[in-house]
């Protein structure tokens, strides 16, 4: 018995410690945390038309269903439940669930986390009100195929956030410079460029899902006040676009 | 067992009450600690102790929804005047004018006159409306430690109170900065300020004077009626030998300093004097810890930029939580709290500099520097642009102005 929990304790210090480090606005994530103000404001902002919501109110969000497709250690889903929301977090990467729970815990949250891929959730047979996909879309195999998935995890009338990178020549050079702080936080070599969507070719990809674009917009980099911005024009390197399910 | 809160505020302030009440307003739950009793905070005998609120300050206020409740006790200020080192103060004409319709866009006021008894007063009276704000008096913070996201503090009264975000407005000794481990330097002017209130025989005409001495500035201002709000600064050794001198021999001694036409001055209140320091503090946050005002550091109040200041770093730093809070974010984060460092830091350096320098310009004898400061003075009256701009950093209006002190909410 002493054996085996010293064996957890070892482990429970082992995820504080990666979720420490996930959740450090200086460290090795630096670049997601700068920019996650941003996306943030844009999901919020996109939830609130949709459900008529204010965040000025307290829990604004309470009732809402929210999955968040690659979850990581859970710096979107935190805030959603922090505004009421049920939040169901899955990442493909199963080191990450430990991660996101035991930073929701220490955080106070009630937080669904789990290893799960949206094609699993399908069999579940489970339904939401609104999908984060937040920079995946160009990870997965089949982006056509799972863009449908999604949409059919969607309740009728549910809103999908979808962000990704523009396959542009701008891209092309921040991707073979190196340039993950721009293309988002993830390892080097993790993003390989030739998988890059063009937003028309993500839009054909919603609408075929039978999914309504509603919104769609750039998030870039001001150099001067070193912020991220929303831009209705630039989608040249990173960009959202939000679509709902008719009903 | 905790008592829990979303932000402690450790303080009952002036800066203190102000974010309680912006808090609380956006509904944010608050818990301000503060070891004398929060009644006798909201009183003040310092009859004659005046602020300048900068037009800003007004508009915050007014944002708050309690300038209405303010306006009647301030005197508008419609003009400035500023005289430059020279004994002979009986010239006509000051060497800089500013008149408030200068100020491009309205007709505003320049500021307003306030004194501490009665904004202390009626912001104090305010706090009994919200439910959620709790106040604990007549307790001081001991300690706190970071845990699990959260701030756990420790009173002297026994009681604990975990809160995510713990925001000092304490004042330059500020408690909690000792506590948090924020380093304090600093230097001591060397200058004491007096600060009294006169009766005058003649209208003040809504002007506020600005007068530099060699042994330091002289601010004269408008109170409502025939009264002024006078903060007069001297070397410490003169500043000792007035402070003692009977109110006949005082009011001599201010009266043969200002000679401003007006009329017959008499004191109308107590006489009181502050020992002049710059203190700041080597940083702004540190773990789920903010600080602000005077706390985070003291500027030498020739301007009379220290409640301004103070209540900028209020409008900044509520401003910050707000949004934050609505995004969903731990409003101690690091993130979060680096925000408002970024915001205040660079401000801050510039406002204390630069009040410094001034300071150190005007206060001497040199015969060399003050042909040159009084040119300068000269050169500026006759610049409408430099005047403008120079009017508008003083109101408060230039630089990254957080949407309260816009008059907006947030």
């Amino acid at each position: 018995m002493p054996t085996d929990q010293s064996i957890d304790q070892k482990e429970i210090k082992k995820f504080e410690q990666m979720a420490a480090e996930w959740w450090d606005s200086q460290g090795k994530f630096k670049p997601l945390h700068h920019m996650n103000p941003c996306r943030l404001d844009y999901i919020i902002k996109q939830i609130e038309i949709e459900f008529n919501r204010s965040t000025t109110n307290q829990n604004a969000f309470n009732g809402i269903d929210i999955l968040d497709i690659g979850c990581g250690g859970g710096l979107l889903s935190e805030p959603m439940a922090r505004l009421g929301a049920n939040v169901t977090g899955v990442d493909a990467a199963a080191k990450n669930i430990p991660i996101a729970q035991t930073h929701a815990k220490q955080s106070g949250l009630d937080i669904h986390y789990k290893v799960a891929t949206a094609e699993s959730l399908l069999e579940d047979g489970k339904q939401f009100d609104a999908i984060l996909n937040m920079e995946v879309v160009e990870h997965v195999r089949n982006p056509k195929e799972y863009i449908k998935t999604c949409a059919k995890l969607l309740k009728p009338n549910g809103i999908m956030i979808c962000s990704t990178i523009n396959r542009t020549s701008k891209s092309f050079f921040l991707a073979i410079l190196g340039a993950e702080y721009v293309l988002r936080w993830l390892p080097k070599g993790t993003h390989d460029w030739k998988k890059f969507i063009k937003p028309d070719e993500l839009l054909n990809m919603i609408s075929n899902a039978e999914l309504e674009v509603v919104d769609k917009r750039g998030f870039v980099l001001n150099p001067i006040a070193w912020e991220w911005q929303t831009s209705d024009r630039d989608m040249s390197v990173n960009y959202v676009t939000t679509s709902t399910k008719p009903y | 067992m905790y008592k829990n809160t979303q932000v402690l505020i450790v303080g009952g302030s002036i800066n203190g009450v102000t974010l309680a009440i912006l808090l609380a307003q956006n509904g944010l739950d608050v818990t301000i600690i503060e070891p004398k009793k929060i009644t006798s905070r909201g009183l003040s005998s310092f009859d004659g102790r005046a602020y300048a609120l900068a037009l800003t300050t007004q508009k915050m206020f007014n944002a708050l929804n309690i300038w209405d409740g303010l306006k009647i006790n301030s005197e508008p200020i419609l003009d400035i005047k500023i005289d430059a080192p020279n004994d002979n103060v009986n010239k006509a004409n000051s060497l800089l004018h500013f008149n408030h319709l200068e100020m491009a866009e309205d007709e505003n006021p320049m500021g307003y006159i306030l004194e501490d008894r009665h904004l202390r007063k009626y912001l104090f009276s305010q706090l009994k409306s919200f439910k959620n704000i709790n106040i604990m008096d007549e307790s001081c913070i001991t300690e706190y430690e970071v845990n699990n996201g959260h701030a756990f503090s420790f009173l002297s009264t026994g009681e604990k109170i975990k809160s995510n975000l713990i925001i000092g407005c304490d004042g330059k000794n500020s408690v909690i900065a000792n506590i948090a481990n924020i380093n304090k330097f600093g230097w001591n002017y060397n200058q004491t300020s007096l600060v009294c209130a006169i009766d005058h025989e003649k209208p003040h005409n809504s002007c506020a004077y600005q007068l530099f001495k060699p042994s330091g500035p002289i601010a004269i201002l408008p109170l409502p009626g025939d009264r002024s709000s006078i903060v007069w600064t001297e070397d410490n050794k003169t500043a000792a030998f007035i402070s003692q001198l009977n109110k006949k021999d005082y009011i001599k001694n201010l009266n043969s300093k200002i000679n401003l036409n007006l009329g017959e001055i008499s004191l109308s209140g107590k006489q009181f004097s502050y020992p002049l320091t710059l203190n700041l503090r080597e940083n702004f946050i540190s773990n789920r810890v903010a600080l602000v005002g005077d706390s985070a550091r003291g500027i030498h109040p020739l301007a009379g930029q220290g409640l301004n200041l103070g209540l900028r770093d209020v409008a900044s730093i509520g401003e910050i939580i707000i949004t934050a809070c609505r995004r969903g974010e731990d409003i101690g984060s690091l993130a979060v709290l680096k925000r408002y460092e970024t915001w205040r830091r660079f401000e801050t350096s510039m406002m204390a500099a630069t009040t410094d320098i001034i300071n150190k310009t005007f206060s001497n004898n040199s015969i060399i520097l003050k042909p040159i400061t009084n040119l300068g003075l000269r050169v500026l009256n006759k610049n409408r642009f430099l005047k403008k701009s120079l009017i508008r950093e003083a109101a408060g209006l230039n630089g990254n102005i957080p949407k309260l002190l816009q008059g907006k909410l947030i």
